[in-house]
């Protein structure tokens, strides 16, 4: 049964890893689902799943079974290309940090996020301003600080204008002030586009932010 | 003087072969052992050498020059001269010949290269406590280095003593080492002495032995060069002539040599070769008048004395020489100073002065004692 | 665990690493140990056949005759220090024998000490080499003085020996040569060393920082590394000498087959002692701790980089100018060095800064990404790059060298070797009746004989050769400057009485064509012009041609031989024809096409040893590349994984990384070819002629080019391939 107009929609979903010689379950039977214009917020103490999860659904972890649907389409029997593309043009992914290429310009980033997007038309300057970072176009990554870059990869994740958001704790390396902004850019976003967010957090006021929250909870061996 | 050369000989050669395969064969494939390496030289076997024998004679001019029938032979002059101002100097020469193989009579033409034999020179001067040696080298078949009866004429390179034309026996004998040298005329003033039994000379009891004879009165003067100082100088000497084919035994050791002008006129040679369990001794007297008499192994007894420490061993420094018959008994010593020939292989080459019942000059030659 | 297991604990977590050091090492030291080795015996031999044969004057007969035994002995017995030397010419592959008197050189000084035991070798005992000589081959017997004498009896003079290249001199280019081989092999393992240590260095950069706050004093911790070093090439470094011993032990052979060819020396095995162990692995040690001082010891040098730029450059430029403005082999080689440092160096700083460039100016932000990759990868890697660059360069170098050589050596082999067969002439023969009986064998077409002899010039004691310069046989020859394009113009104004001379001639006494030439041969002085210069590989003597006709019935000769074309090509009725009408059994006869399988046999060994040791210092280059690059990519992969993260399938990933790799490794394999035609050049005109008396024209092969960019290609193809497992995305793929 799944939800209609839902973009994520999962059930029954399980994920173990063999540590060592030891088999260990991280997900099991978790089901839910993200419509459009919703936000879910996921929390649970580290080695919960949560990063698990985020790379199962853009395709770059495996589940071991369950089933997954994405913007309607099932998951199932999919190919390296069909996630591929998913990644390319519709689902944006923003992780904790590293999420831009060193040896490009901030501006440049964008463009080739876009570009890969296949978006031959994209306004950088747009994003760039709209995130608070307008000056800063031709500065390279290291040249700008935390908070910067994660707005700059927030940016590049819009620019490429996604059909689904997920973020793996976005905010966890900066401080409150800079953490703060850049949620309030995510969310604004969320609201402006309707775009679906998943986001990872152990910041309980950031998961307040979210129209629902999905709590793992750590399940050892099982 | 048995030159026990012999066995001197037979130690030097070899370690002239090894020189020779060092130096030569620069590059050429290396023997197992010097004497093997030798063999495209020197293949024949002693055996093929003649062997004197008792009853072989001595005959003038010939025997003076080679004899390529024998492998191994000498020509030795020692001389007691003094200074104008008197001060003793003592003077060696000897030429070495080792044949390789014995002269055939029907030999092709023979080439131009071939090594037939090789020759060793030595000179040595004592003076002043010092003792100056040097040593040439040749091989045999080229004309560098020989020897002839007639006329007398032994060489190498510019090193020579020969008969000087005239009715008497006169001789020349010139020699330049690096910073000294010696020119000498050299007069015999009496017959040959031969020793042993006509000229044989018997080396050990079972009778080997070699042709030997002496000029035993030579009265010499010349001139000796040391280190741009000229000496004026004169005084005796003593010549031996010897000619074998066989080494020392190999149960013989060394062997003490010396050969005595005593002020009386006398001359007295003897000799003895140690063996490893005891000696073998003899010598000859030579009367004032010139009369020769051998002295079989019991009518001497030469004994060593004190030992002297030298750099390269220690050498007897004082001998006791008696002949009962002839009422001779004295001591012989060797001046201050070390005496040693550092050439191929060491030996001791001194000058001596004898006291006791008679008095007298003469050279004692050592060989075995280096270390 | 205390201080070294904490530092040496990084080596357990990561063991390629170690082994890659230790591999490097190994390789290097095997290669320049052996090549060292080779040259350090060769030189002995060298040295010590040059001792025995020191002599620089020769005594000569006032009336022209040669000198005997017995004029040996006369001055001998004169008292002057005479050496006799009898040289006996035996033909390849026998070569040369050197009969010397050991007892009459010991007049010349205290060569005892110099006297080597236990070798194999040309030099024997005089009366050896006169019997191995026999009636087969021509001897020629020089006496030499240990001085000039002054007072010399008035039959005899003394005459200086003028080879115009001293035999030292000639072997000491050649082995220089070697040496350079060796020198550039240490540098590029040192340049290996130096990037596989220093990526070892930046990842425990954080230990290192560690320790430090720890309380462990930066003087301990470099203290450590040096000695960590140290121990690496200690071992690498005698594993290498191990097998750089069976490597020289392999290469002894045809090495020794060159040498004695090209000089008649024979390199002997000698004996190794723990010294020569010990020495190189001494520099090997000392030249790796070098290699990283500025890291370990100097870590706070902070470098500018327009500085290094203007160093690099400066570099560059004194080693051009040194390369076109000295005549010194050695500054050459060192100009070499100085050249490839200021090269290399600057296309490690100044390739990125290109990329960047090509980056700012590009269309799209992927092509730009691309760009400033490679900029980064190029930076990693500059130094087993640079050590790529420098053994392409090599390679190319030593190619069109070998090669040149090769197509010149061998056009001139045939051209001398006209004929089925050569033929030496027993000495003392008569020369007019032996050449009219030769002509009249009905088994012979045509033949064609060659003199030798020497003649006195004002440029010192030269070889003679006379030679009918009618015949047919001599048609081929070509010549380097004449003043006319037919050969046959050439040979008829020998015929006139014009004579030609060897290119080491003409270039040492620099001698054109219509110069005049006097020398005295036979007793008679002679003045005649140049109408030739001919091409003389392989030996550094000076050599006049002449007509046949000018050299006298009756005078003396050191070698006669022939040239022979036969009717049935039947050798042996050729054979019993000659020695009947010579009278002259077991005549030394040789098939010239043997003779030609011979010399080729001979250089081909010579150049086989240097293509091997460029070819391997290629490999042992590329080798580093990958795993330098295997290792650095560590640090890279995550940036090719995010492009498949942002939708770029893995497929496409792949192909920017080949892209990559082979853009990396095609382009320093372009910029080593302006170096490799460079070196070409040095080793051609500059150093040739120093080296051996002859030049080689300039040759350039762009197949070969097209070769190494292929293997650069091939590397990089490699490297992609190698690469490709780590920028996988973690796990697999979803099956639903």
């Amino acid at each position: 049964m799944f939800v209609q107009d839902s973009i994520v929609d999962v059930r029954g979903l399980y994920k173990s890893y063999l540590d060592g010689t030891e088999q260990v379950r991280v997900l099991s039977d978790l089901s839910f689902s993200i419509a459009h214009g919703q936000s879910m917020a996921l929390m649970g103490p580290s080695g919960s799943g949560k990063s698990t999860l985020i790379n199962i659904l853009s395709g770059i972890e495996s589940a071991d079974d369950g089933d997954i649907r994405l913007f309607g389409e099932s998951a199932a029997k999919k190919d390296t290309d069909w996630w591929s593309g998913l990644r390319g043009t519709r689902i944006a992914t923003v992780f904790q940090n590293d999420n831009l290429m060193p040896t490009l310009s901030l501006g440049d980033n964008i463009r080739l996020r876009a570009q890969l997007a296949g978006r031959t038309k994209v306004a950088v300057e747009h994003w760039l301003t709209t995130l608070g970072l307008a000056t800063l176009g031709h500065r390279f990554p290291d040249q700008v600080s935390g908070g910067q870059r994660q707005r700059a990869a927030m940016a590049m994740a819009f620019a490429m204008l996604p059909g689904l958001l997920l973020a793996d704790e976005p905010t966890a390396s900066l401080d409150g002030a800079t953490a703060r902004q850049v949620a309030d850019a995510l969310f604004h976003h969320q609201h402006e586009t309707g775009c679906p967010m998943l986001l990872s957090t152990h910041d309980p006021a950031l998961a307040a932010r979210c129209d629902f929250t999905l709590v793992l909870s750590s399940l050892g061996a099982q | 003087m048995n030159r026990q050369v012999i066995k001197p000989t037979s130690r030097a050669w070899s370690l002239i072969l090894a020189a020779l395969l060092a130096l030569a064969a620069a590059c050429s494939e290396p023997p197992s052992t010097p004497e093997a390496g030798f063999a495209g030289l020197g293949e024949a076997s002693p055996e093929d050498f003649r062997q004197p024998t008792a009853g072989d004679t001595i005959t003038l001019p010939r025997d003076l020059g080679v004899h390529p029938q024998h492998r191994i032979e000498w020509w030795y002059l020692t001389a007691n001269l003094k200074t104008a101002d008197g001060s003793p100097l003592g003077v060696q020469w000897t030429q070495f010949r080792q044949g390789f193989k014995p002269a055939t009579r029907n030999e092709k033409t023979p080439t131009d290269w071939a090594m037939d034999a090789a020759w060793m020179s030595h000179a040595a001067l004592s003076f002043n406590g010092e003792h100056y040696f040097s040593e040439r080298l040749a091989r045999g078949g080229t004309g560098q280095a020989g020897a002839t009866g007639q006329p007398f004429n032994v060489w190498l390179d510019d090193w020579q003593l020969r008969r000087i034309d005239g009715p008497t026996e006169q001789w020349r004998l010139t020699v330049t080492a690096d910073d000294w040298s010696y020119d000498l005329r050299i007069t015999s003033r009496r017959d040959i002495v031969r020793h042993g039994n006509k000229g044989f000379s018997t080396k050990s009891d079972n009778g080997q032995g070699s042709m030997y004879f002496s000029f035993v009165d030579l009265a010499i003067e010349g001139n000796v060069t040391i280190e741009d100082e000229t000496h004026t100088v004169s005084g005796l000497g003593w010549f031996d002539r010897e000619w074998s084919s066989q080494f020392l035994r190999a149960d013989q050791e060394g062997w003490d040599w010396l050969a005595l002008h005593l002020d009386s006129g006398a001359k007295v040679m003897a000799f003895r070769l140690r063996e490893r369990d005891g000696f073998y001794q003899s010598g000859t007297w030579i009367s004032p008048e010139g009369e020769a008499r051998s002295l079989a192994p019991d009518q001497l007894t030469l004994e060593p004395g004190a030992r002297r420490h030298t750099s390269a061993g220690s050498v007897p420094e004082q001998w006791q020489l008696r002949i009962p018959a002839e009422g001779l008994d004295i001591t012989i010593n060797v001046p201050a100073g070390e005496y040693w020939n550092h050439g191929q292989f060491p030996y001791w080459e001194s000058p001596v002065s004898a006291e006791g019942s008679h008095t007298g000059v003469g050279y004692l030659e050592l060989t075995g004692y280096q270390e | 665990m205390n201080l070294t297991g904490a530092l040496l604990s990084h080596y357990r977590r990561h063991p390629w690493q170690l082994l890659a050091l230790l591999l490097i090492l190994i390789v290097a030291t095997a290669l320049w140990s052996s090549v060292w080795q080779l040259s350090q015996q060769a030189r002995n031999s060298f040295t010590s056949n040059e001792a025995a044969l020191e002599e620089r004057f020769t005594v000569l007969r006032t009336d022209g005759n040669p000198v005997t035994v017995t004029d040996f002995a006369t001055l001998r017995r004169l008292g002057f220090c005479i050496s006799p030397q009898l040289t006996v010419e035996r033909p390849a592959p026998e070569g040369r024998i050197i009969g010397i008197d050991a007892l009459a050189l010991r007049c010349f000084g205290d060569i005892s000490r110099q006297g080597p035991s236990g070798q194999s070798g040309v030099f024997v005992d005089i009366g050896e080499a006169e019997k191995l000589a026999g009636d087969q081959w021509p001897t020629r017997l020089t006496l030499f003085a240990s001085r000039a004498y002054a007072d010399l009896p008035p039959a005899y003079r003394i005459a200086s020996v003028s080879s115009g290249v001293a035999a030292g001199q000639l072997a000491d280019s050649f082995l220089l040569n070697l040496d350079a081989l060796c020198a550039l092999v240490l540098l590029i393992s040192a340049l290996l060393v130096r990037s596989v240590f220093l990526l070892g260095l930046a990842q425990r950069e954080l230990s290192l920082a560690l320790l430090h706050r720890f309380g462990v004093t930066p003087g301990r911790l470099q203290f450590h590394l040096v000695v960590e070093l140290a121990v690496l090439s200690a071992i690498g470094g005698t594993i290498g000498l191990v097998l750089g011993q069976v490597l020289a032990s392999g290469f002894g052979q045809g090495f020794d087959q060159a040498l004695s060819g090209l000089y008649g020396v024979r390199l002997y095995a000698q004996e190794t002692s723990w010294l020569a162990w010990l020495a190189p692995l001494l520099v090997l040690i000392l030249v790796m701790i070098w290699a990283v001082a500025d890291r370990v010891l100097f870590s706070t040098l902070k470098t500018n980089h327009r500085l290094l730029v203007a160093v690099a450059s400066t570099l560059l430029l004194i080693g051009v100018g040194s390369i076109l403005w000295s005549e010194s082999l050695t500054l050459q080689f060192l100009a070499i060095g100085l050249t490839l440092a200021g090269f290399g160096w600057l296309t490690a700083l100044m390739l990125p800064e290109l990329l960047n460039q090509l980056a700012d100016t590009r269309a799209k932000p992927l092509t730009g990404w691309s760009w400033r990759e490679l900029a980064v990868m190029v930076r990693q890697l500059a130094l087993p790059l640079v050590a790529l660059q420098f053994a392409a360069a090599t390679v190319i170098a030593i190619h069109a060298l070998v090669a040149t050589f090769e197509n010149t050596f061998y056009d001139w082999l045939d051209q001398r070797l006209q004929g089925d067969v050569y033929l030496q002439a027993p000495p003392n023969l008569d020369r007019a009746a032996a050449t009219a009986a030769l002509a009249r064998l009905d088994s012979v077409r045509a033949s064609h004989g060659v003199i030798r002899g020497e003649a006195q010039t004002p440029y010192g004691t030269m070889e003679l050769m006379a030679v009918n310069p009618a015949s047919s046989l001599l048609q081929a020859w070509t010549f380097l400057a004449s003043n006319t394009q037919a050969p046959e113009e050439v040979w008829r104004a020998v015929e006139a009485g014009a004579v030609l001379v060897n290119e080491q001639l003409a270039r040492r006494e620099q001698l054109t064509v219509g110069d005049p030439l006097t020398f005295a041969f036979d007793g008679s002085p002679q003045s005649r012009t140049i109408a030739g210069i001919y091409a003389d590989y392989g030996r550094p003597a000076g050599e006049i041609l002449i007509s046949h006709q000018l050299w006298p019935p009756e005078a003396n000769y050191s070698s006669l031989s022939f040239s022979v074309t036969l009717v049935s090509g039947s050798l042996q009725t050729f054979r019993r024809q000659i020695e009947q009408a010579w009278n002259s059994p077991g005549l030394t006869i040789r098939d010239n096409a043997e003779i030609r399988a011979l010399a080729v046999a001979i250089f081909d060994q010579t150049f086989a040893l240097t293509r091997a040791l460029s070819a391997l210092t290629l490999a042992l280059a590329g080798f580093a590349l990958l795993l330098m690059a295997l290792t650095m990519f560590g640090a890279r992969k995550h940036y090719y994984q995010k492009l498949q993260l942002w939708g770029m399938p893995e497929h496409r990933v792949k192909h920017w990384l080949m892209r990559h790799s082979t853009l990396l490794t095609v382009t320093v394999g372009a910029t080593a070819l302006p170096l490799g035609v460079f070196l070409t050049w040095v080793l051609v005109a500059r150093i040739n002629p120093l080296a051996f008396g002859w030049s080689l024209p300039m040759a350039v092969f762009p197949m070969f080019w097209l070769f190494i960019l292929g293997l650069c290609l091939a590397i990089g193809l490699l490297l992609a391939r190698l690469l490709a497992p780590q920028i996988a995305l973690r796990a697999g793929r979803h099956e639903g």
